[in-house]
This record gives C-alpha cells, structure tokens and sequence, in this order.
C-alpha cells in the first residue's frame, strides 16, 4: 500500500501550541511519526544571563503561561539552595498552596482540552467552567490569574490570611462540589473510553527507557514524583504519587484526574496546618557556585540548572521542562494507532511547546 | 453521556454561566494588580522604582547642569508586578484593580522635578 507523507500542524485546531507531528500513513493506519519543533523559541535562557538574578524570577514564570507559579518557585529554591538561606515555614506553605492551586488549574485545563480532542464539547466547556474557580481563588489571594508573581527568594510576597482564608475554602468547596460532577464522566463514561482506553500504549519499560517524567511515567506504572524529594513541605503533607497502571491514554488522563482530587485536599491540609511567622527573609548576598534542583510541574518533572560567579548577574541558567522529556514518547505511541487517534494521543502527554522551547 | 444528564438538566432550568457584559461588569477583587497609579506630587524622584522594575518600564534621569530629574515610564512595558508600588518609600505608586479599557490607553508618561 502507498504510504502518504504529511504534516499535523504546526497550525491545527487540536493543538493549543505550535508543534509539528510528520506523519506517515498507510491508507487511515500511522506507521511513522517525526515530531518537529522550533516555532517557539525566545532565547529565554540567554536573557536570564543579562538580568539581574532577582529579576529572573518573572522572567523564569514567562516561560509558561500554565505553571508559571511552580517555574518561579523553582528558580527560587534553586538560588535559595546555592545561598543557603532557609526560607520561613509559613512561607512554604504558601508556596504548596499556590503550586497545588496551579496543578489544579493546568489539569482542569488539559481535561477540557483532551474533552474538546474527542468531540465532548459540553465536557470540555464545564472543565473550564470548574477551573474559573480556581483562576478566581488565584486572582484573590495573589493579585493576578495567570502571572502571579508572588514567590521571591527567600520567601513569598503575599500571604493568604485570616480574613481570606475563608474565601478560599469556600471556593475549594465549590471546586470540589464542580469536580463531582466532572469526574464520573471521565472515569466511566462510554464514549470516553472508546476514545482513550488501549489507545497510545507506552510499555512499562519503555517510559522509564524513553525517559518521561510526570503523569505521563506516572500512567504506565512508575510511582515517581519529585514531590516525594521533600521540597517546599510535601513530607509534612503525607503527599504519595498518584500511580496508574494501564499504560494507555484512559490511564494518563486518570492520574490526573486523581491529582486534581489529590491537589485539592493538598491545598486543604496545607491551609489547616500553617503556622504563623514571617514570609521573607532578607537575602543580601549573591550567588556563588552552581546548583541543580528537580520540581514537579504539572506535566512533570522540571529540572534547572545555574553557575553563579558572586555577582549580581547569573553565568548559566538552564532549564530542562517536562515536555522535552515526554516528546520521545510519541514515536512509541502513535505508530500504529488510527489517524483519528492522533489528537488525543498527542493530548495525553500534555504538550506544552512554549516551556519545551523557552 | 447519562452520565452527565444531572448537569444537563441543572444547565437546562438554570441561566447563563457567562456574565452579560458590558451591562454587567466583574468586580475586581481588592488584591487585584491590573495597572500602576502614579502620583507625581508626592514623588522624590529617588529612582528606586526605576531601579528595581525587572521589565525596565521607568527610568529616573537626572540632569545636573539643569538641576532637574525627569521620570519616564512606559506602560506598554509594564508587567504589572507590584514591586515598585510596595517598595515606594512615599507611596506615590500604587496598583489600581480596575483595569484599562483597552490598549490604546496606555501611554508613556513623562513628568520632572520642580526646577530648583
């Protein structure tokens, strides 16, 4: 049978990021797939070289429009470590609740996104009806939806207190009245299994051998999150990975599902618990010698990388995003799947290009 | 699709889950950081602001010949972030939670010290 050349995107209407998937058919059948990527590059890398490094903080949440929160976070633990500064307990809790608020609202997101790749139009519009609400608790503990811009080195900048702290279980509370109804329909629904169950299989060993990292090693049986790494205050909040052991799309979608249930009750207990105290500390000094620090974003692990020289500008700053690790798994998945599958096999790894590219 | 009859049902009786803007409008909440206020009279011109801004949107300039200082910021280049609104020592900058209508309402802003 002749075999068809052509390209999926960068431009397609399934895909929020622009990403090119080469793909070569037989008849409706994939049998090769060359992932493209380079429209989105921004040399963010080399800007945080020019930037004074308490800039790079709103720099580093640029990166991604999503998590933007846990990118700041992670640049600030990763200064924080190589200056050695001890960062308050109440400011680490604050920074739990803010980075479980941005899983919550980059899942409801990827749901409704994944909803829209199958066809589920209503499905996918009350995700996103359920996610205003937590867009909204941001707004109204930080100051802004998307750009919180509220971590910086040595602690936070806002604190949710006593007058708010109300405000936001209510909201939780409504988010989880919202998310009762959502979660069935993707847990059991007949349509939506037709669609995801047995569909872009990644094997057990491969996803550890393709090195993917997030939800994505999470749905084939790998119990790894670097949350367990005790950054921030995971260990004080009995946090365990979420593990599913299909290995399809149906069990990549499900681990999320559950961290949104997980993340909720995250941001509860991290509420119930904090102590008073300060939010800051002063920090004075600059960073001197390099450091490596492993967070996890809600598509995965996010690893960053600096060189410090003692002055007030950084001499390297890498940063290594989930995605980038998630794309290998593609060429596993897609070969041999329907064309109709593509989308949502594309959609299961949660593709994000602008943190992929920076 | 049964599974979702309770939320149809709910959709069906219940209004619209969209606000009928712009008759109705959405109330900012108070932390809201939508642009920056800047009260001229009460400003020193001690460059702080300037200095600390991570997206360089002001700049403090001081002429000595002329014993003058002047002030530029852009709000195109405004990221919004606050940090010169909380490090002001006068309080002459402060975030308002009401955002501008569009883009072509922001400028660049220009204003000097007194000459002395």
């Amino acid at each position: 049978m002749a075999r068809v050349t052509f390209p999926f995107g960068p431009q397609h209407p399934v895909l929020p990021e622009a990403i090119q998937l080469q793909l070569t058919c037989e008849d409706e059948r994939v049998v090769e797939v060359l992932p493209v990527i380079g429209y989105m590059h921004r040399g963010i890398e080399k800007a945080a070289e020019a930037n004074l490094y308490p800039n790079n903080i709103f720099l580093c949440e640029r990166i991604c429009g999503i998590c933007s929160f846990i990118h700041a976070l992670c640049y600030c633990e990763l200064i924080e470590g190589m200056m050695r500064v001890e960062v308050p307990p109440r400011a680490k809790y604050l920074r739990v609740v803010w980075s479980e608020l941005s899983r919550i609202h980059s899942h409801m997101l990827w749901l409704g996104l994944l909803a829209d790749s199958f066809g589920f139009e209503s499905l996918f519009m009350q995700c996103w009806r359920a996610r205003e609400i937590i867009l909204d608790t941001l707004e109204m503990t930080t100051g802004q939806r998307v750009i919180q811009s509220s971590c910086v080195i040595g602690g936070v900048r806002r604190d949710i207190d006593l007058d708010m702290e109300p405000g936001v279980r209510r909201q939780m509370a409504a988010f989880q009245k919202e998310l009762k109804s959502i979660y069935p329909v993707f847990a059991k629904d007949y349509t939506v299994k037709l669609r995801t169950v047995g569909k872009g299989v990644l094997p057990r060993d491969q996803a550890w051998s393709l090195g993917t990292v997030g939800p994505t090693l999470r749905g084939s049986g790998w119990a790894d999150d670097a949350r367990t790494l005790g950054y921030a205050v995971y260990d004080d909040l009995g946090f365990e990975p979420v593990v599913e052991i299909g290995c399809d799309s149906y069990a990549r979608m499900m681990v999320r599902l559950r961290e949104v249930v997980q993340s909720v009750e995250l941001v509860i207990k991290a509420l119930d618990q904090m102590p008073e105290g300060d939010l800051t500390v002063t920090v004075k000094s600059f960073p001197e010698g390099e450091g490596l620090i492993r967070v996890e974003q809600p598509r995965g692990e996010l690893v960053e990388y600096a060189r410090g020289n003692g002055t007030a500008y950084l001499e390297r700053l890498k940063v290594r995003t989930p995605t980038f690790s998630n794309i290998p798994a593609l060429l596993v998945m897609l070969p041999g799947c329907e064309l109709a599958d593509v989308p949502v096999i594309t959609m299961s790894i949660d593709p994000c290009i602008a943190c992929t590219e920076r | 699709m049964p599974l979702m009859s309770g939320n149809l049902i709910k959709n069906l009786f219940s209004g619209p889950a969209t606000r009928p803007y712009p008759i109705v409008k959405r109330e900012p909440f108070p932390r809201a950081r939508a642009r920056l206020a800047y009260d001229p009279d009460k400003c020193t011109y001690c460059g702080i602001c300037a200095n600390i801004c991570p997206a360089a949107a002001i700049s403090v300039e001081e002429d000595r010949e002329n014993l003058h200082i002047s002030r530029v910021y852009n709000s195109f280049a405004c990221i919004s972030c606050a940090r010169c609104a909380e490090l002001c020592p006068q309080g002459s900058l402060r975030m308002e939670v009401s955002p501008h209508g569009a883009a072509d309402a922001k400028t660049v802003a220009y204003s000097a010290s007194k000459e002395t």
